[in-house]
C-alpha cells in the first residue's frame, strides 16, 4: 500500500497511469481528443483532491473512479449531438478468413504451433513486460481495441459492447477473437520469444 | 473432429460467452490430442489475468517521486 511521503500527488507521479486511463476513456468516448481531455481533467482533479486518496484501493482504481464521473458528465453533455454511424470505422471489414490465414493453414492446422511461454506470471514484476504489453495494445486496430477494452477493462457483457459500438453480435465476437489472437501473438513475439529482457 | 482454427475460435469465445455443451465437448475432445491448442488456451487465460493486473495498476510505492 502506498504511503504518502507528502500529502499530495504531483502530476508526474500519476503519469504512469495515463495510458491506462486513456484506454478506459477511448473505449467509451471513441474520439481521441475527447478521451485525452478527460484523462487530463482526471489527473488534474486527482492532484487537487489528493487527500481523498485513502490508500484502500490502488492509485489506478482511485483514478479510474474519478474518470468514470468525467465520462458520465461528458456523455450527458454529448447526449444531444447525433450518434455517429460507426460502420465506417469498423475494423472487421477485411474477411475473417484472411485474418485466420495469418495463423492457420487452409486445412485448419497451425502455420506454426505456438510455443510454450516460460514463467508467464513472473512477468508481472517486470516493468519491461508492461511496456511491451502497452505497445501490443497500441497496435490493435482502433475499433477492435475499443471492443476489447469494453470487455476487459470496463467489464461489459458482449451484448452491451455491441450496443455501445453499434455492431452486430457476430461482429463483436469476431473483434474480440481478433483482439485476443493479435495480443497473444504480439506478446509472444515481443516478450516471450525475445531474450533481450532476460539478463 | 474440429480443426485447430475452429478450436481457437471457441477457446477465445470462452472468455466472452458460455459455450454450448456440444461446443465444450468438441473442444475437450480436440484438447485431448493437441498440445498446441492447450498452450494457446492457457496463454489466453494468462492474458485475462494480465488485464486484471493492468486494471489494478502497479502495486509498488506509487507516491514515490523521481529519484
Amino acid at each position: 500500500m502506498p504511503t504518502p511521503d507528502n500529502n499530495t500527488f504531483r502530476l508526474e507521479d500519476l503519469a504512469e497511469h495515463r495510458r491506462y486511463l486513456f484506454r478506459y476513456a477511448i473505449a467509451q468516448m471513441r474520439e481521441r481528443d475527447v478521451a485525452e481531455e478527460l484523462v487530463q481533467e482526471t489527473l488534474l482533479a486527482a492532484v487537487e483532491s489528493s487527500d481523498s486518496f485513502q490508500g484502500k484501493s490502488s492509485v489506478r482504481t482511485w483514478l479510474t473512479a474519478i474518470l468514470k464521473y468525467k465520462i458520465i458528465d461528458a456523455k450527458r453533455r454529448d447526449a444531444k449531438s447525433p450518434v455517429v454511424d460507426l460502420a465506417s470505422a469498423l475494423d472487421a471489414e477485411d474477411d475473417i478468413e484472411d485474418f485466420d490465414s495469418l495463423y492457420f493453414k487452409s486445412d485448419g492446422h497451425w502455420q506454426e504451433p505456438p510455443p510454450a511461454w516460460s514463467n508467464p506470471a513472473q512477468s508481472f514484476e517486470n516493468n519491461m513486460f508492461w511496456k511491451a504489453f502497452e505497445e501490443c495494445l497500441d497496435n490493435l486496430p482502433a475499433t477492435t481495441a475499443r471492443a476489447f477494452y469494453l470487455r476487459e477493462i470496463t467489464g461489459l457483457e458482449t451484448e452491451d459492447i455491441c450496443k455501445e459500438l453499434a455492431i452486430t453480435t457476430s461482429n463483436c465476437w469476431v473483434m474480440l477473437y481478433r483482439a485476443r489472437m493479435n495480443l497473444r501473438e504480439c506478446l509472444e513475439r515481443r516478450w516471450f520469444q525475445s531474450t533481450s529482457h532476460r539478463g | 473432429m474440429l480443426s485447430c482454427k475452429e478450436v481457437s475460435h471457441l477457446n477465445a469465445a470462452r472468455f466472452d460467452r458460455p459455450l454450448s455443451l456440444r461446443e465444450r465437448f468438441q473442444v475437450w475432445l480436440h484438447l485431448k490430442f493437441c498440445d498446441a491448442c492447450i498452450r494457446v488456451f492457457s496463454q489466453l487465460k494468462f492474458m485475462r489475468e494480465t488485464m486484471e493486473q493492468y486494471r489494478v495498476g502497479p502495486s509498488r510505492n506509487e507516491k514515490r517521486h523521481k529519484d
